[in-house]
């Protein structure tokens, strides 16, 4: 033991009690440094943790701090030191060592957690010589099956290209010359209807000033033509009434008969049908049947005849 | 050891898993590829897509859930992986390749097309032959 160590187990004596003293002892006679003694004395754990701890510096683990600040007992200390001692690195080691855990369970767990680990360790030259064999042919196998893959893309969209396609691309076409078409259409279509409608337009002015000039025409033909028929009007009604007084003359025929005549506004042979019925001796009623409505004087006439002989059926001849 | 196939069933559930959102990024996904590519069973595959796409999970937990799974298999050097990673990507574009193909082909079948596919591809490979050989003779 080093003047130091001797020096700092004197200095312990008056406070650690004698079981604690024995792993201090332990320690420093080892030849561990005074220093990660200090450490695991002031951490002030049990002695037999105390000692689990030393013992573990003593196996050589370096993780003192992990060890003294966990509040371990000395049994998870152990495993904690085993675990270490193992292989597994503090990070590992954390993944199962709690305060809550049993040591057993963390034993179980550390045995597991050692397994895996073998068991990912790289493995063996001959081993990887042989996967990476075996990864080559998956390689070459895959990059036959992307060409062949790649052919086939090649085959199938050449002849897309060659019936769809082009296809459809000359539909397309077909359709763009078609609107051309109609476009051009429309357009001469439009041109021919602004012709037209300049036409209209131009009609319609013309019309405009001739329907002017035939209004002014037909205002002035139509005063004319008033005053030519009031006086042909007057000059009818004169005549048929001289006409009338002719044919009547030295008949009776009642004054209705008359108002009749001149209501009905009857014709020259009309007139003559009347003056007959008149001779015939009808009477002023049945005349004013045969005149009724103004009938043809063909249609008068055998009308007149035709009471001429229902008179005579009636005398019994 | 090694399923190739399985690498390519995980593409299309991937797929369908992500249609309407992605919830892998590439790393991720080639870390699950790696994971199809060396476990025996599909369905453990089909699984562990199930526990990614569970949509609590975060990034984190992702990868958790990956590393998890790649533990058991042994570390191979960067190189090897890269290879693998290769493989996979290999797969994918010939996996892309053949949907594009599926789809001509539908195109061409609704268009009444009729045609021999391997006379073609024969005849591709002959004519594929032939401009070496004419640069050969004009060289």
């Amino acid at each position: 033991m080093t003047v130091e160590g001797q020096r700092y187990l004197e200095e312990c004596r008056k406070v650690l009690k004698e079981e604690q003293m024995d792993a201090v002892s332990m320690g420093l006679d080892f030849g561990l440094p005074v220093s990660d003694i200090q450490k695991v004395v002031k951490s002030n754990q049990e002695a037999p943790v105390m000692k689990a701890i030393i013992i573990g510096l003593m196996e050589g683990i370096g993780e003192i701090d992990f060890l003294c600040e966990g509040n371990y007992n000395q049994f998870q200390v152990r495993e904690i030191v085993e675990g270490l001692k193992n292989g597994l690195d503090l990070e590992e080691v954390k993944t199962y060592a709690g305060n809550e855990l049993p040591a057993s369970r963390m034993r179980t767990m550390r045995i597991q957690l050692e397994e895996s680990k073998v068991k990912k360790e790289v493995p063996k030259d001959e081993e990887m010589r042989s996967y990476m064999k075996n990864l080559m042919g998956i390689m070459e196998q895959s990059i036959q099956q992307f060409r062949e893959s790649n052919d086939r893309f090649t085959a199938l969209s050449s002849l897309v290209k060659e019936h769809v396609v082009e296809e459809k691309n000359q539909e397309i076409k077909d359709l763009y010359e078609n609107l051309q078409y109609k476009d051009k259409n429309i357009q001469e279509l439009r041109e021919k209807l602004a012709k037209k409608e300049q036409e209209i337009q131009d009609l319609k002015k013309e019309a405009e000033k001739y329907r002017e000039k035939t209004e002014a025409v037909s205002r002035e033909t139509k005063v004319v033509l008033e005053e030519k028929s009031i006086q042909t009007a007057e000059g009818l009604q004169k005549s048929k009434r001289r006409l009338l007084g002719i044919a009547m003359l030295g008949k009776k025929v009642p004054k209705s008969v008359v108002e009749k005549i001149l209501e009905y506004n009857l014709s020259a042979e009309q007139l003559e049908e009347i003056r007959q019925c008149v001779e015939s001796g009808l009477a002023d009623a049945e005349i004013l049947q045969v005149m009724e409505n103004s009938p043809s004087p063909e249609r008068m006439k055998k009308m007149r005849e035709i009471i001429l002989l229902m008179r005579k059926r009636k005398a019994g001849v | 050891m090694a399923e190739l196939e399985h690498v390519v069933k995980t593409f299309s559930l991937l797929e369908a898993a992500e249609k309407e959102q992605p919830f892998l990024t590439r790393e991720q996904k080639q870390d699950l590829y790696r994971i199809a590519f060396h476990k025996e069973s599909m369905e453990e595959v089909e699984k562990i897509i199930l526990q990614l796409q569970a949509p609590h999970a975060g990034k984190e937990e992702k990868e958790r859930i990956l590393s998890h799974y790649l533990e058991p298999f042994f570390q191979v050097p960067e190189n090897i992986l890269q290879i693998e990673n290769y493989i996979f990507q290999l797969q994918y574009m010939t996996y892309e390749k053949e949907k594009a193909n599926h789809m001509l082909a539908a195109l061409l079948k609704q268009e009444n097309i009729q045609y021999d596919l391997e006379a073609m591809l024969t005849e591709g490979k002959i004519k594929a032959a032939v401009p070496v050989k004419k640069d050969r003779a004009m060289g």
